[in-house]
């Protein structure tokens, strides 16, 4: 790796490690339905108004279930208007291209993908949604999703750290201050900076351009007519990304996602997004530890992340950087390694940094093609995703999936040490590890059911874009991301087909929707429960045991549960690589 | 909104079929979200 590489890495884990703390604070004033914070004289009054027009009331809270039922009716009847604009965008204002409306399947795939946070797409922006479609149906739930998963972990911390209560405090307040205090503000200033660099913001029509240099035509088997313009699309690509990657959203404005020049202009862009796919997700570790008045608890969090996110950029960077060895052997090209599939304007590294960021987050969006990635180098991205998005993780999800296994991490330090377990004052019983072991049987069904039924059924084989190991990885890495609500596509298989997009939706249903349903039952159990002062068996969570002990638990569950099916796909993949003849 | 200018340009309601199939998913997000609701109340019990 070049020194361009180790500054980025080095840049953005200080920058990181900077923000944790000012932004976690401030979040946490958020999470407080008085809290005060310096937008105050600006986005009070439109947070008064939100509340006076929806019927809530600031103070008044709600128990797990209710809070768990508000977020099924909230995301249930978004996807319900999305999936209404999709279908109806004909007849719909702001369509100057006079796109149809999708197909049923395609829709709701879209709307409930969009709803969730995942946001996958098997469909192009630009040649199948409207300006309207991309305002209302893709971008509003940008905010609403992202703001439900962080509202989540807000219940999961008043949960743990609320003594013999019974409510986890109100999520139509929570989700009205985390757009309107967080998202909006920080979005438009990240937009403004998009717009800045280079990407558009226009509702006109596409532009027909003539060429300047006509590319003429051809005659033979397979005659082609001369070219003589292009069609360059257009639309308001800045005020969308701004969301898409702050909220770890992903998708695009562009099926190219973030490898479109309009939608990744400079490699500066290119490395704020990076950035800005792990700055709240990072300092939701900050806000945990200074919400349970646990400060080193809550670093402790954050070096394990780290401890798990850098190893898996500098993997994805060797082996992107090695390319494949055949090209050695031919002593072609021995400059920038693995460039198939790659953006010359970010190379390598700015694609693999990209990459496995994209992937330790929820950021469902690509600025190179997964297909083309060597096999380890996929294989990286693959098991960040199958970690269950805790490296950092999801805006919310990666928190609240960290404390799932910090649960484990407890459960069986207590049971080395025969006490019975405790996390931070609280007695872990057995209803608490029922919901832990649930979400986690859930994200696994979701990825490994899924994967397992399409990789034997007509349907499933009829989408393949390769053969053998790779075709497998083509599969497994769409219900994965779909399940843990990632949304990157590794590309190679054709997914819209409704087959394809019912079982993929349903994998983001369940693997959003029923983790985040235990997850709030544990806060409700954890928020009944009394506090037991910190006493001579109390297993420390700070320090270099828990936080070994915690990382080990996180890869050895990952490992067991996925490597065999890795091993048959990138694994099986890396090894036919090295032995076989055949360019790779 | 007209039906012909629902369907111009677009699928909807121009056929049975996809009549059908607006009401087939249309319900199965009501149904899972239905379902959750369910599931919320049996990990109460659990």
């Amino acid at each position: 790796m070049d020194a361009l590489g180790w500054t980025q890495i080095i840049l953005l884990m200080g920058l990181l490690a900077l923000t944790a703390k000012p932004l976690g604070i401030y979040i946490a004033r958020i999470y407080d339905p008085n809290g005060k914070t310096f937008l105050d004289p600006v986005f009070r009054p439109l947070e008064n108004f939100i509340y006076r027009f929806m019927g809530v009331k600031r103070d008044e809270e709600q128990d797990w279930k209710e809070y768990a039922v508000a977020i099924m009716i909230f995301t249930g009847f978004s996807s319900l208007v999305a999936y209404g604009i999709f279908r109806l965008q004909q007849a719909l204002p702001l369509n100057p291209q006079g796109f149809g409306g999708m197909s049923p399947d395609l829709s709701f795939n879209t709307a409930v993908s969009f709803a969730t946070n995942t946001d996958w797409q098997a469909y192009s922006g630009e040649n199948t949604l409207s300006n309207f479609s991309q305002m209302t149906g893709i971008q509003l739930h940008m905010f609403f999703s992202a703001a439900a998963g962080m509202a989540v972990v807000a219940a999961l911390i008043r949960g743990l750290s609320r003594v013999q209560g019974k409510t986890l405090g109100c999520f139509w307040v929570d989700i009205t201050r985390i757009i309107v205090y967080l998202l909006l503000p920080l979005s438009l200033v990240l937009s403004l900076f998009f717009l800045q660099q280079g990407m558009p913001q226009s509702l006109h029509p596409f532009v027909q351009a003539n060429l300047v240099e006509p590319i003429p035509a051809t005659t033979g088997v397979t005659p082609t007519a001369a070219v003589l313009t292009q069609t360059i699309p257009m639309g308001f690509v800045a005020s969308q990304s701004g969301i898409k990657i702050l909220g770890l959203n992903g998708g695009g404005f562009f099926g190219a996602n973030s490898a479109h020049p309009f939608e990744n202009p400079t490699p500066l862009t290119n490395f704020v997004t990076i950035l800005m796919f792990v700055l709240i997700p990072s300092a939701l570790f900050y806000t945990f530890g200074y919400m349970m008045n646990n400060r080193k608890h809550g670093w402790a969090l954050w070096i394990a992340a780290a401890v798990m996110f850098v190893p898996a950029l500098l993997i994805s960077c060797h082996y992107e950087v090695k390319g494949s060895p055949h090209l050695a052997e031919l002593h072609v090209a021995s400059a920038p390694g693995n460039m198939e599939g790659k953006e010359q304007r970010f190379g390598v590294l700015g694609s693999a940094i990209y990459a496995s960021a994209a992937t330790s987050t929820g950021a469902g969006t690509n600025n190179c093609m997964f297909d083309s990635l060597t096999p380890l180098g996929g294989l990286v991205n693959m098991f960040n995703i199958q970690l269950g998005e805790v490296v950092y993780g999801g805006i919310g999800s990666g928190l609240y999936g960290l404390l799932i296994f910090v649960i484990i991490t407890m459960m069986i330090a207590g049971l080395m040490v025969g006490r019975t377990p405790e996390y931070l004052g609280k007695k872990i019983e057995a209803y608490d590890v029922k919901m832990v072991v649930i979400a986690q049987i859930v994200f696994i069904f979701c990825i490994l059911g899924f994967s397992s039924w399409a990789i034997v059924a007509p349907w499933g084989l009829a989408g393949l874009g390769n053969n053998g190991p790779h075709g497998w990885s083509e599969i497994l890495y769409s219900y994965t991301s779909t399940a843990a609500n990632n949304g990157t596509a590794f590309g190679g298989l054709t997914v819209n087909t409704w087959q394809y997009n019912v079982t993929l939706a349903l994998s983001i249903l369940f693997g959003r929707m029923w983790m985040k349903i235990p997850v709030l039952a544990l806060a409700g159990s954890m928020v009944k429960k009394k506090v037991v002062a910190e006493h001579a068996g109390s297993f420390p969570v700070h320090g270099f045991t828990f936080i070994f002990l915690l990382v080990a638990i996180v890869v050895i569950v990952g490992a067991l549960t996925f490597f065999p099916a890795d091993a048959l796909g990138p694994i099986a993949e890396h090894y036919v690589m090295a032995g076989s003849k055949v360019l790779y | 909104l007209p039906r012909a200018r629902l369907n111009r340009g677009g699928v909807f309601f121009n056929s049975r079929r996809t009549t059908m199939m607006d009401v087939i998913y249309i319900a199965a997000n009501i149904v899972f979200f239905g379902a959750s609701i369910v599931f919320i109340y049996a990990l109460e019990r659990l």
